[in-house]
């Protein structure tokens, strides 16, 4: 049997009053949480020991979690969530002599623990897959709609993100709410289907922190002149850019992928076919047959990954692709930021437009 | 007036200079609190000739010190002595007379995980336990650590090198495909990297566990094992016959390097020639041959499976000898 989960099945309270805020201690917050992971596969950030990129240091990044003390709640993930709902690699479908099927997937609920951004980020991630020509993608559709999202509130910009600007700083968009707190935890239900697993703990009034000020505040360009495709700029991240793709795979609204059929144990008559995710910043992206390549300067392909974000996807969709998690600043190893290239685009736009006057 | 032998044997250089010494301070694993620095410029400054001398083993000698001074500096430097010592767990019994021994060859370290990307591993801290295992070194045993294949220390030219390694581990399902980690091994390393049915192959026979493939992938497919070590043996400059050290022990434990440590420097007691001042382990091992040297070194040590011993056969350098 099936399970059809409507989109935003969740029923969020119209009247904000009706909102559930409660204080738990330890204890019965983990007695609520173990009675939820009964019903649900969480995901949410965890501090994985030793498995940084880098010796003797921690990764923190989406996992499974048993306990709410897995829950890493005040640090960024080094990947975002994504590859929950739009798996690294995906069988898509299976094909034995003549007759197709779509891979089987794993039917339990999932939830994951986000922030503010990276909720926003699965809109981008809708938009792209569902509303994206007419036409949904059914194979993201059937993982998105097992996604119950939990919010997790940001107590304080992290380094180099800039969320208020992008305007992607708040959301309600979540079933529940959770704060740690020094001896227990704040919860805060907005989806009455989670109102069961929170039977005790005394009412409070809960209301998620969201960031108002980024440390660097930014300005994003309403549009851009033709002429920036040739600008200098471009060079600059020709020279420091080592192609490797870290701040794709990391990005919480980077949906590229490849599709590939491959056979089984060399049975041509049995075939599946994949989906993975692609960079347009590593080499290979955009090579065409006859070895003709788009964007074979790294400047090129730095160009076409920031506009996108900022500029195309905005023109198709009316609003960026960027959030301003800040994760492609952090991870770039040649210490390369999107914010400083946005920065850079708005002051020769703003020349350009003096120029013009 | 003053007994040269005495001085040497309290790591104390005899200068060219008449009635002038030079002091040697160890430092294990070549990383030392800052304060120290304090010590060694008044050192410098009120018994030396204002300078110090940084030595090919990560030491620091200060030169022009007088003899006739040197009980006062010894009192001088008593303390710090004692306490970079007893920071590696090594107890001075007496630290105003000096290190109780002429062998300085301070186990030496590339700067390992503490900053580098490269380091499989903090080399400073072994470097510091290896310390504790051969102290005080009257055979002159030389030993580095280093915290990849790259070998910053020079670990292939010490009698005993320890090269810190990674077992890589691919998780197929995170895999791009992006092919980074081939491209980096091919150019860079052993070509240890291939495809077949759209996963990641890796040689074990070619791959050298530097851990290059887990800092090139962009999605963590590839990520940190096991920390294993591979012990390299024999290597040796000097006027003879100098070599780089081999392969003699691969895949190995933090515990085992230091078991093989102590039991190297055992063999050397037992076989070293005496009628010279000092010899290096390479020489003793070509005298005793290798399976003598393999068999008592690994006496009493439980190899697992993984870890392979291999022969050494690297003839060396000769330079042209009078017949």
């Amino acid at each position: 049997m099936t399970k059809v989960h409507k989109l935003r099945e969740c029923k969020i309270y119209k009247d904000r009053a009706k909102m559930e805020g409660l204080k738990l201690n330890c204890d019965k917050a983990e007695g609520a949480f173990d009675r939820i992971i009964e019903d649900y596969k969480v995901v949410a950030p965890k501090r994985i020991a030793g498995k940084g990129r880098f010796s003797d240091m921690d990764l923190v990044s989406y996992d499974m979690v048993e306990s709410l003390s897995d829950i890493v709640f005040n640090d960024r993930t080094y990947f975002s969530a994504k590859s929950v709902f739009f798996p690294i690699r995906e069988t898509m479908f299976n094909y034995d002599k003549g007759c197709v099927e779509d891979a089987r997937i794993e039917e339990k609920l999932t939830i994951i623990f986000l922030r503010a951004c990276d909720i926003n980020a699965i809109n981008i991630f809708d938009t792209m897959f569902l509303k994206n020509g007419g036409y949904q993608d059914c194979y993201y559709k059937r993982r998105r709609e097992s996604v119950k999202i939990f919010l997790l509130e940001c107590p304080r910009p992290f380094a180099d993100c800039f969320c208020a600007s992008m305007g992607t700083n708040k959301t309600d968009n979540y079933s529940v709410f959770i704060r740690k707190e020094e001896n227990g935890y704040a919860i805060r239900i907005n989806d009455e289907a989670f109102m069961k697993y929170f039977s005790e703990g005394a009412k409070a009034k809960v209301e998620p922190h969201f960031i108002e000020d980024d440390l660097g505040a930014l300005n994003i360009p309403d549009s851009i002149d033709c002429s920036l495709f040739r600008n200098k700029m471009w060079e600059e991240y020709s020279q420091r850019c080592i192609a490797c793709g870290r701040c794709n795979t990391s990005c919480p609204t980077c949906t590229c992928f490849t599709v590939q059929d491959i056979t089984i144990e060399d049975n041509m008559q049995k075939s599946e076919r994949w989906r993975i995710w692609s960079s347009c910043q590593v080499k290979n992206f955009s090579l065409l047959a006859g070895d003709h390549d788009f964007r074979i300067l790294k400047g090129d392909r730095m160009r076409y990954k920031v506009l996108h974000k900022i500029i195309d996807f905005r023109k198709t969709f009316g609003f960026n692709m960027c959030v301003g998690c800040g994760r492609c600043d952090q991870v770039c190893p040649e210490y390369i930021g999107m914010a400083k290239c946005i920065k850079k685009i708005n002051e020769i736009c703003i020349a350009d437009r003096e120029e013009k006057l | 007036m003053y007994n040269t032998k005495t001085l040497i044997k309290n790591a104390f250089r005899v200068s060219k200079v008449r009635g002038e010494s030079a002091i040697r301070l160890r430092v294990p694993g070549g990383h030392l609190q800052a304060k120290y620095l304090t010590v060694i410029q008044e050192l410098a400054e009120k018994f030396g000739n204002g300078t110090v001398h940084l030595t090919t083993r990560q030491g620091y000698e200060i030169p022009g010190i007088k003899l006739a001074q040197l009980e006062e500096v010894k009192e001088h430097m008593a303390e710090m002595i004692a306490q970079i010592e007893s920071s590696c767990g090594v107890i001075l019994e007496e630290p105003a007379k000096g290190y109780p021994s002429a062998g300085t060859r301070n186990v030496s370290a590339c700067i390992g995980n503490r900053v580098c990307r490269f380091a499989n591993m903090d080399t400073s801290a072994l470097a510091q336990k290896i310390e504790q295992v051969i102290y005080p070194n009257d055979y002159h045993l030389k030993v580095a650590v280093t915290g990849c294949p790259n070998d910053c220390i020079k670990a292939h030219m010490q009698d005993i090198g320890i090269i810190g390694s990674i077992v890589p581990e691919y998780d197929q399902d995170r895999c791009i495909l992006c092919e980074a980690c081939m491209d980096n091994c091919r150019k860079k390393i052993t070509n240890a990297l291939y495809i077949e049915n759209y996963r990641m192959i890796r040689d074990e026979e070619c791959c050298l566990q530097c851990g290059e493939c887990v800092l090139k992938c962009p999605t963590g497919a590839f990520s940190r094992g096991e920390k294993i070590y591979r012990i390299i043996i024999g290597g040796r400059t000097g006027k003879r016959n100098p070599r780089l050290a081999n392969t003699f022990i691969r895949n190995v434990s933090e515990k085992t390097v230091l078991e093989i440590c102590r039991n190297v420097y055992d063999f050397i007691h037992r076989h070293i020639d005496r009628s010279l001042p000092k010899e290096h382990l390479g020489y003793i091992i070509d005298r005793t041959g290798f399976s003598t040297f393999a068999s008592e070194v690994l006496e009493q040590i439980e190899l697992s499976p993984a870890e392979e011993v291999v022969e050494l056969n690297n003839p060396g350098y000769f330079y042209p000898k009078r017949k």
